[in-house]
């Protein structure tokens, strides 16, 4: 009797010893953006005409992962980490805070030194410095930006990349058309081309120095590249027939194209070093919208041939394909996020056109907007978001939607319809 | 294969209890209709079988025969007189004889009567002792569970906390582990957070940190018993590892 209740206490004890060591497991979460106070930026004595501040501010809001502290709330306007007081901001309900220091560094050029402090956990999480001309101060707040997204998001930022869209301005019942390049916040809209013929599927080149597009201007259509630095242009194509949807193969030495000189459209590979064809798919059915998949081995690309529009993907090597969608029926124009696994594309359901991801591993489909005439999808570079061409009222505008669906946003746009967006790749 | 072996028993034994409700509801709603139409009769029947009953009781009582002993006299009466004095001191040195060997007798029994309390004392004390330490090991053993049960939702709280205050960044990606060590005081307030394993995704881990310092301090932790608490609470390792997302 007594040996067995030591028995039961020396077990209890024991057992009691070895609890401590349990661990309490956390599963769940409870995600919602980081608030985050961007102090404005110490330029004391320089006039930039841009408030660095509100930029990074506005970047981070837009990526719907940021929610930002307001400036008239503020307590104080510091310039650097030795100057935070950590509880002012800690009665603001801020778990980062942003502060910096503009410097003119002599020669036209200036130096932006800024901080990225850990509130909650007091303590300085980075301090890095960019420099810039007094032209590029939006660069410099982008850049911001980035360094401060990727480090709270563990997500390389996409705010200092660009944009290439189509414009048609609709003036005495004759249109003008213009292929534009914009910050990825939609400022800074530089011409690249106008035109009276329209212009179409405009692509970035790897490096995203090139664009190239569709220009009808020699009275078909024909595929053009096109350095953005120095305007320098060069005709690709001039088939009889379709010449269409050019996409940048990614190391930038080949181009996947549509071609139907051959009688209907198929998939063609141009080695842009030699100027040679090869043709890729052989069906009676269209085959059209070639993307490339991140290792450059394979295109996926869409067809017809089961019947309704479907997307597919290529082997280059073996020319074998394989039908990849078989929700709905209708799946087109794919834009692959950089993950290779995440693809965006037009789904149409109940005669509307959404826009849809499809997991490639788990085949799951999510629509992500409910708008109704949206299309072409194009996924950003670090695959958080993509942007898309959808109608507001009559006009056409550029949206843009996380691929979570947890954030949506409409791009502020310049005059005219816009529509056929691409997003370029990392520029740095 | 042992979850899925245990969980058909599970599903059984449910089965079977549901299949025996359902049938009960069935089988036994109407016949307590009529129980009820029956009732006076049970009631006259009953009371004929208690009427003989309650005379049983009544001589319930136990008789304990008594026998008290009665030390024999010796009778000299009927004796000749001429051997009544011989006769009267061979008595009288019996009746010595007699009264010590009684004596003996007597302090012999006295003796073992002594003896025998104590032994009974000291298995009174033994077994008494041995209660005692039951009742001490049982206490032990409750004191140990409510102790359990009150780590138990202490942990649940700190572990709701923690999940309310946990924001994944979108780098979160399921399978992803960070087992971190929170210190404590008293008062419950978190006075240090340490890693100590790492996910390998850096904004993952600090959304962890994060999580645990903006919890900031568990003010319930203060109705703990403070031994409790410094036995099991003044360290607290957490795990997180997220089961509800997408990828």
């Amino acid at each position: 009797m007594g040996q067995k209740i030591f028995a039961l206490l020396f077990l209890l004890l024991f057992s009691s010893a070895s609890y401590s060591e349990l661990v309490i497991r956390v599963t769940q979460g409870n995600d919602k953006p980081t608030r985050i106070a961007i102090a404005p930026i110490d330029q004391t004595g320089i006039q930039t005409g841009e408030d660095i501040s509100r930029i990074v501010e506005s970047d981070l809001q837009r990526s719907g992962l940021f929610e930002t502290i307001e400036r008239r709330n503020m307590l104080a306007f510091p310039g650097r980490a030795q100057d935070v007081y950590y509880r002012d901001w800690r009665m603001l309900g801020s778990e980062y805070l942003v502060a910096g220091q503009l410097r003119s560094v002599g020669g036209g050029r200036y130096q932006l030194e800024f901080s990225l402090l850990n509130v909650t956990a007091q303590k300085t999480v980075l301090t890095h410095k960019v420099s810039g001309s007094i032209n590029q101060m939006r660069d410099l707040a982008h850049l911001v930006s980035d360094k401060v997204y990727e480090e709270i998001t563990g997500i390389r930022g996409a705010f200092s990349t660009r944009l290439a869209y189509v414009t048609a301005i609709r003036k005495n019942d004759k249109y003008t058309y213009r292929l534009n390049v914009a910050d990825a916040d939609g400022a800074r809209e530089k011409l690249v081309l106008e035109s009276a013929e329209p212009i179409m599927s405009p692509s970035w080149s790897g490096n995203g120095k090139e664009l190239a597009y569709v220009s009808f201007e020699t009275g078909r259509p024909a595929i053009f590249r096109q350095n953005l630095v120095t305007a320098a242009r060069q005709q690709l194509t001039n088939f009889t027939g379709l010449n269409g949807a050019p996409s940048w193969s990614p190391d930038g030495t080949q181009m996947a194209l549509v071609l139907s000189k051959d009688g209907n459209p198929e998939i063609y590979l141009l080695d842009l070093q030699s100027n040679k064809f090869s043709r890729l798919t052989r069906h009676f059915a269209i085959d059209t919208e070639p993307t490339w998949m991140p290792d450059g081995k394979s295109l996926l690309f869409t067809s017809d041939r089961g019947g309704t529009p479907q997307i597919y993907k290529l082997n280059i090597a073996t020319k074998r394909t394989e039908r990849l969608t078989f929700t709905g029926n209708y799946n087109a124009r794919p834009s692959l996020a950089p993950d290779g696994r995440t693809l965006a594309m037009v789904h149409r359901q109940k005669d509307t056109f959404h826009i849809a991801s499809f997991d490639l591993k788990t085949g799951r489909m999510i629509e992500l907007t409910q708008t109704r005439l949206d299309e072409s999808p194009t996924v950003a570079p670090n695959g958080a978001m993509l942007m898309y061409a959808t109608k507001q009222g009559d006009r056409g505008v550029l949206a843009a939607v996380s691929l979570d669906a947890g954030v949506r946003y409409v791009l502020p746009s310049s005059v005219g319809d816009v529509r056929e967006p691409a997003w370029s790749p990392f520029l740095r | 294969m042992r979850n899925s072996l245990s969980y058909s028993v599970a599903i059984l034994l449910s089965l079977v209890l549901h299949i025996a409700l359902v049938g009960a509801l069935f089988v036994n709603w109407q016949p307590e209709t009529e129980r009820v139409m029956m009732q006076p009769q049970y009631i006259e029947a009953k009371l004929v079988e208690l009427a003989p009953k309650k005379k049983t009781p009544a001589p319930k009582l136990k008789s304990k025969p008594k026998a008290p002993p009665k030390k024999p006299r010796v009778d000299l009466a009927k004796k000749k007189r001429e051997e009544k004095k011989r006769l009267a001191k061979v008595a009288a040195q019996k009746k010595a004889a007699e009264k010590k060997r009684l004596e003996e007798e007597r302090l012999k029994k006295a003796e073992q009567e002594r003896q025998e309390q104590q032994r009974q004392e000291a298995e009174r004390q033994r077994k008494e002792s041995e209660f005692a330490e039951a009742l001490a090991a049982e206490q032990a053993l409750v004191n140990a569970r409510e102790d359990e049960q009150a780590a138990n939702s202490y942990r649940q709280l700190i572990q709701q906390r923690l999940s309310e205050n946990w924001s994944r960044p979108p780098s979160a990606r399921l399978g992803m582990e960070t087992l971190i060590r929170i210190r404590l005081v008293p008062t419950g307030r978190v006075v240090g957070v340490t890693v100590l394993k790492s996910s390998g995704d850096s904004a993952f881990d600090r959304s962890v940190e994060q999580a645990a310092l903006k919890a900031e301090q568990f003010v319930e932790l203060q109705a703990m018993d403070p031994a409790l608490f410094e036995k099991r609470f003044r360290q607290v390792d957490v795990a997180f590892s997220p089961e509800d997302l997408r990828l």
